[in-house]
């Protein structure tokens, strides 16, 4: 993301100018906009004029156009956002207080404006705009007959395609149409591959799988990028990254994201490190459940106790469109770093933020057990 | 929760409880669904309507709808007929005849004139009658197409045939699995000597001469490259005695979904063991596939288990050796719920098939008294409860081009309830294609052209294209397809050690036979006691290992076709995996009708 102006400070009113470039700026934005800011970008919009004759005509009008932003909408498989509102400033076309809908477009400026600016929304925008942090790798998940295609950036898991075949299975006598149909498979994964990674801009390739699945894979595109002749692919090899996981469904990106190779690798990804640390607090619950706990309330709790260590919070609960519930979890955030513990915010474009969204959306590991954290529950609803 | 669901649920030791099929039936299956009902009131109406004044009583007509399923024009032809029956005869007592027994001996001999589902026994029930209706029943009207088989009175054939039965092979990574199957094919003359000959230069000219055997059941390229099992391998043989389906499962922990699989079609359980030194050992140790394999086969409800100690003779038949790895073995399996006389211990050598099919006369294995593998496994067969009368459902295991025309698709399983013969019209679940029948064979070799719940079989569907089926999908009968949802309540027991809590948000695989899901635990609901089933907590924040609990279950994209494990225990019955391991044994408790987003 281009910064054209910031005159912001924390707590302040002021306004942004950036120039989103990618899919990745534009998931940013998403997390940057919310309910109650001012928008201001260049849009079209049908303007009808009804002529002294009454004969009405429209027509399609560019113009500037700053909403007050009512509710906004990310589209994870385009990455595009919609940011829906009313009109702030009246110019000859449209009355004030109209409503409109910007779509936010790449390599095109907007202004944002805010009433306060917190300190999440400046870590957001000095996340968005250093370009060290944009690494982009490519990874497929696969068992036989079910293939994810996936883009992975530091806080978008795009899946670009999805294969599911039936594949035959072997019988008695004859294996030709398991061994023939699974070639095709593999092929057919090449080809979507083919068609979405940019070789040029991919870091690494992960290829995830459980049994021999991944070397399968490997062999074909090895084959049909030679017989191709595609220098591109046949030089991809070095970039290709193989690792074991038990299935080929989606959480085998989490799964892979935490093996000792791919740790290596892109030990400094965000993506690696949620995957991590989500890992681990799943297992200190294993072990001892009163050091790690998670909800809002428990968590809350603890932050008040000054026990934690990490504070684990999915980028849902920042998003929040009330107003006060987010100003609670800046606050929280705020807390628990002053107390000496960490912060991860959690990508909910990602499988362990996803998880982490399915319980709460914000956990936390205790320096030590507090054991009485939980709500003398019951008194909630039962069923 | 209510309560009154608390007390059905009470033993959670169902869980792993395997009384296969139900003896008695008959409380279920007088229960009606809400639109049954709703169908049967509105039939019994039509009918008191149509044969308005003549004075046959409500009870008659009520049960003759019941019989005919619905079919009113069926029901008013039998009313009228019995009536005009009745006033033949000289004292005519309409009122006082109206005894449930009466009608339904009525209805027994008024099926022989029609000959509409054949003759049956008279204990039978005009309730099981109903549902073999209900698959020859096509769409309401027009009149139902007539099938060529009359299953109730063909089960009763079966009882002069040769018992089937189906045993998965299970155990830790090169044990012998299929090398012993190899054996065990091989030896009972399944497998032609020119064939066997052939494995034997091909795997030697690849340096793995010791394989050849395995090789009958490892037929993909990649599993002979590789040496290792990777898919289930389905075959047959026979003795005097039975029909035996093999399923050899693979021992390497990535393919675990692949063994489920085939255990869940299985009867019985046959878990090799390597008894060569240290080998026993890190199969057995917890992490190895022994105690995985042995532990999923009991909660997939195989109540038998033969422990087969392989390779005794790389460790000279040292009864020492097999006496402390039965000994081990049967306390594990004892310990996971095995009934201490449902395990039994064979040793014996798969590569060179000592006591494989022949009791052996080796010197060294004098020791030993009891039977051989062959024997044993004959010894085994047991009379299983066929539940043909319930409608049709069959899940979906394999999908293959059928034949020569390719407007055949043929898809494989094992049949889980009722019963299916060729012209049938079924219905594919969820996606609600129909298809018809062409043709049914049965895996075991047997004959028929028909088949019932407990078969694996083949069957030939035309009318369907290739693309509206996928493997995990249930085949129904056309009248009565399940329902398929994206959420459902289940009891879950966790196994030992398991390194995840499972806390609402977690995803997780869940299997049920050929169906690999990806999915996750919305809520939990409480925590229940392993022995009584009574609650213990209320909304705990998660679920540690070995613990019962009930919980509610979420499955990602498309809806999947579902039972629960009251009605169906096979289709009720899964297991949840997390990366590569086996978290848990659920059976479905409730269905949740949500739309799902």
């Amino acid at each position: 993301m281009k910064l054209l102006k910031k005159d912001l400070e924390k707590h302040s009113s002021g306004t942004l100018v950036v120039v989103p470039e990618d899919p990745e700026d534009m998931w940013q934005l998403y997390n940057l906009i919310r309910a109650g800011d001012v928008v201001k970008a260049k849009t079209e919009r049908k303007v009808v004029s009804e002529s002294s004759t009454g004969s009405v005509t429209s027509q399609r009008v560019v113009m500037n156009l700053a909403i007050r932003v009512v509710k906004s909408a990310f589209d994870g498989e385009v990455c595009e956002l919609h940011l829906n509102g009313q009109i702030v400033e009246a110019n000859q076309y449209v009355k004030l207080r109209s409503f409109h809908t910007l779509d936010i477009e790449a390599n095109k400026s907007l202004s944002i404006y805010k009433d306060e600016w917190d300190q999440i929304d400046l870590e957001t925008i000095n996340n968005a705009t250093n370009i060290a942090t944009k690494a982009q790798v490519g990874a497929v998940a696969l068992h036989e007959g079910l293939a994810h295609v996936c883009l992975l950036t530091e806080h978008l898991t795009v899946v670009k395609g999805r294969l599911e075949v039936n594949i035959p299975r072997k019988r008695r006598g004859s294996s030709e149409q398991h061994d023939k149909s699974l070639t095709r498979f593999y092929d057919n994964v090449f080809q979507m591959m083919r068609r979405i990674f940019d070789l040029s801009v991919l870091k690494v390739i992960i290829i995830a799988s459980p049994g021999f699945v991944g070397q399968g894979l490997l062999k074909r595109i090895e084959t049909n990028s030679l017989n191709l002749n595609d220098k591109e692919w046949i030089r991809a090899k070095e970039k290709i990254l193989i690792v074991h996981t038990s299935t080929g469904h989606l959480s085998a990106l989490n799964e892979a994201l935490k093996t000792p190779e791919i740790v290596s690798q892109l030990a400094d990804t965000q993506f690696a490190q949620e995957s991590r640390a989500l890992d681990r607090f799943m297992k200190i619950v294993a072990q001892d459940d009163t050091k790690a706990w998670y909800g809002p309330k428990e968590v809350t709790k603890a932050v008040e106790v000054g026990a934690v260590d990490v504070l684990l919070i999915s980028d849902t609960l920042l998003r929040s469109s009330n107003t006060s519930d987010r100003k609670k979890y800046v606050q929280l955030v705020e807390d628990a770093r002053l107390q000496g513990g960490s912060v991860m915010i959690f990508s909910s474009m990602h499988d362990s933020g996803k998880q982490l969204d399915h319980m709460t959306g914000i956990a936390a590991i205790l320096k030590y057990s507090v054991p009485d954290l939980e709500e003398q529950s019951g008194s909630e609803d039962d069923e | 929760m209510s309560r009154h669901r608390l007390v059905r649920n009470l033993d959670v030791n169902e869980l792993l409880e395997e009384d296969e099929y139900y003896s008695d039936e008959q409380q279920e299956e007088d229960q009606l669904s809400a639109e049954d009902n709703a169908a049967f009131q509105s039939a019994v109406q039509h009918v008191s309507d149509t044969i308005e004044g003549s004075g046959i009583p409500l009870k008659e007509i009520q049960d003759a709808v019941y019989y005919y399923y619905f079919d009113t024009e069926k029901a008013v032809n039998y009313l009228l007929s019995q009536k005009a029956k009745a006033e033949k005869k000289v004292a005519p007592k309409p009122k006082s005849t109206s005894k449930a027994k009466d009608s339904t001996s009525g209805i027994v001999a008024k099926t022989k004139s029609l000959s509409v589902a054949g003759p049956r026994s008279s204990e039978e029930s005009p309730n099981t009658a109903k549902h073999v209706k209900v698959e020859d029943k096509t769409p309401a009207q027009p009149k139902p197409k007539k099938l060529k088989y009359d299953i109730p009175k063909l089960i009763e054939s079966l009882a002069g045939r040769k018992p089937s039965l189906s045993f998965v092979v299970i155990g830790h990574v090169d044990a012998g699995k299929s090398t012993l199957m190899g054996r065990l094919l091989y030896d009972s003359g399944e497998v032609a000597e020119r064939t066997m000959r052939k494995f034997q230069k091909e795997s030697s000219e690849i340096g793995k001469s010791s394989f050849s055997l395995a090789w009958v059941m490892d037929q993909s390229a990649e599993e002979r490259e590789r040496g290792v099992t990777i898919d289930i391998a389905q075959s047959s043989f026979e003795t005097s005695k039975a029909r035996f389906t093999i399923l050899d499962a693979p021992g390497h922990k990535d393919f675990v979904p692949n063994m489920i699989a085939g255990t869940s079609q299985a009867d019985l359980a046959l878990l090799v063991i390597d008894s060569s030194t240290d080998a026993f050992e890190s199969g057995f140790k917890s992490g190895g596939q022994t105690r995985e394999h042995a532990l999923l086969a009991r909660s997939l409800g195989c109540r038998r288990i033969i422990v087969v100690v392989n390779k005794l003779d790389t460790v000279g038949w040292s009864e020492h050796r097999y006496t402390s790895i039965v000994e081990e073995v049967t306390y594990f399996l004892s310990h996971i719920g095995f009934s201490k006389n449902s395990i039994r211990a064979v040793p014996c050598s798969g590569l060179t098939g000592e006591n494989v099919t022949k009791r052996s006369t080796l010197e060294a294995l004098s020791w030993y008294k009891g039977n051989s593998l062959l024997a044993e496994l004959d010894s085994s067969v047991m009379v299983v409860n066929r539940d043909y009368s319930k409608p049709l459902a069959m899940s979906i295991n394999d999908i293959f081009r059928g034949g020569i025309s390719s407007s055949v698709v043929a898809v494989a399983g094992r049949i889980q309830q009722g019963s299916v013969q060729p012209e049938m019209e079924v219905m594919i679940c969820p996606t609600q294609e129909t298809a018809t029948v062409k043709s049914v064979m049965l895996d075991d070799g047997d004959d028929r052209e028909w088949a019932v719940s407990g078969d694996t079989i083949t069957i030939e569907l035309t009318n369907l294209d290739d693309t509206d089926i996928k493997v995990g999908d249930v085949l129904c009968s056309a009248n009565h397809p399940l329902k398929s949802v994206n959420m459902f309540k289940a009891r879950i027991v966790t196994f030992e050690n398991m390194a995840w809590p499972l806390l609402a948000g977690v995803s997780f695989e869940l299997i049920r036979g050929r169906t690999n899901r990806s999915a996750r635990v919305t809520k939990i609901h409480s925590i229940l006691d392993k022995a009584t089933g009574q609650v213990v907590k209320k909304r705990p924040r998660h679920v540690g290992s070995g613990m019962a609990a009930m919980v509610e279950i979420i499955v990602d994209g498309h809806a999947m076709p579902m039972t629960t494990f009251k009605d169906n225990k096979e289709l009720g019955r899964m297991i949840l995996r997390k990366e590569g391991m086996s978290i848990a044994a659920a059976v479905v408790d409730e269905l949740i009708e949500k739309e799902y987003e």
